[in-house]
């Protein structure tokens, strides 16, 4: 699972305008969140700008994690 | 957000309400693909079809064979577009219009205001392309001021508009307030 909801909800960030900062629908900010959906790279280094981190603390995930 | 012109295109021939983004692209482009291939294969297969019937020495009557040969062809292509194109994106929630619950009347109260704003444009439009599909050799103006083809338009219009009313509503979603 990445951290993009728990990062957003220390920002205080809905969905909503997390998804408007970085021009995309807020179904698709949702299915990321879900790990439903695997973004482009641009979108990540994006999110990852909004959400004041860095690509590895957002995305990364150990070996036994799902 | 400048929305670029391919994009409004596809927003308009989709009726995608919300922002084209990679993953809105993706899910139209595979659609997209199924539906070119099932054209393609129903197109060839048909019209392979139509011409081995055609030239067969069955047909008495072309002028009939065409009509329901191009009729088929319509109906057919309507409903790949629908179920390969237009359903898949409806099950993934593209062309859903998402509020919360407190904002759904002043949604419903938009759309409404939309479809009714559009109203004279439907009217005028359709008034016109009537008139312009009239094959009866009868003046343009004669047909265009003819109280049947004014009555026409309004009719089609009312019809139209509030059908248009109705699907859109029916596409509301309500979604949790904290997601917003």
């Amino acid at each position: 699972m990445n951290h993009v909801r728990e990062y957003r909800r220390n920002l205080k960030l809905s969905q909503m305008t997390l998804a408007e900062k970085a021009g995309v629908a807020r179904q698709t900010i949702n299915l990321i969140e879900n790990d439903k959906y695997n973004p482009s790279l641009d979108l990540c280094l994006k999110l990852a700008w909004i959400l004041e981190t860095d690509l590895n603390t957002l995305f990364w995930r150990e070996n036994n994690e799902d | 957000m400048k929305i670029k012109w391919d994009d409004k295109i596809i927003k308009k021939f989709f009726g995608i309400p919300g922002i084209i983004d990679e993953r809105v692209k993706n899910e139209i482009g595979q659609n997209s693909i199924k539906t070119i291939i099932v054209l393609f294969v129903f197109e060839f297969l048909f019209v392979i079809g139509t011409f081995i019937y055609a030239a067969s020495g069955l047909v008495d009557d072309f002028e009939n064979f065409f009509y329901v040969s191009t009729l088929i062809q319509l109906l057919a292509i309507s409903w790949i577009a629908v179920f390969f194109s237009m359903i898949p994106l409806r099950r993934l929630g593209l062309i859903d219009r998402e509020t919360t619950d407190k904002n759904k009347p002043q949604k419903i109260k938009q759309i409404r205001l939309k479809w009714l704003k559009m109203l004279p444009l439907d009217f005028g439009s359709f008034w016109v392309i009537n008139s312009l599909l009239d094959f009866s050799n009868r003046n343009f103006l004669t047909v265009l001021l003819n109280h049947q083809t004014i009555i026409e338009a309004l009719i089609f219009t009312i019809f139209f508009s509030g059908i248009m009313y109705l699907w859109e509503s029916h596409l509301i979603r309500v979604v949790k307030e904290d997601t917003f």
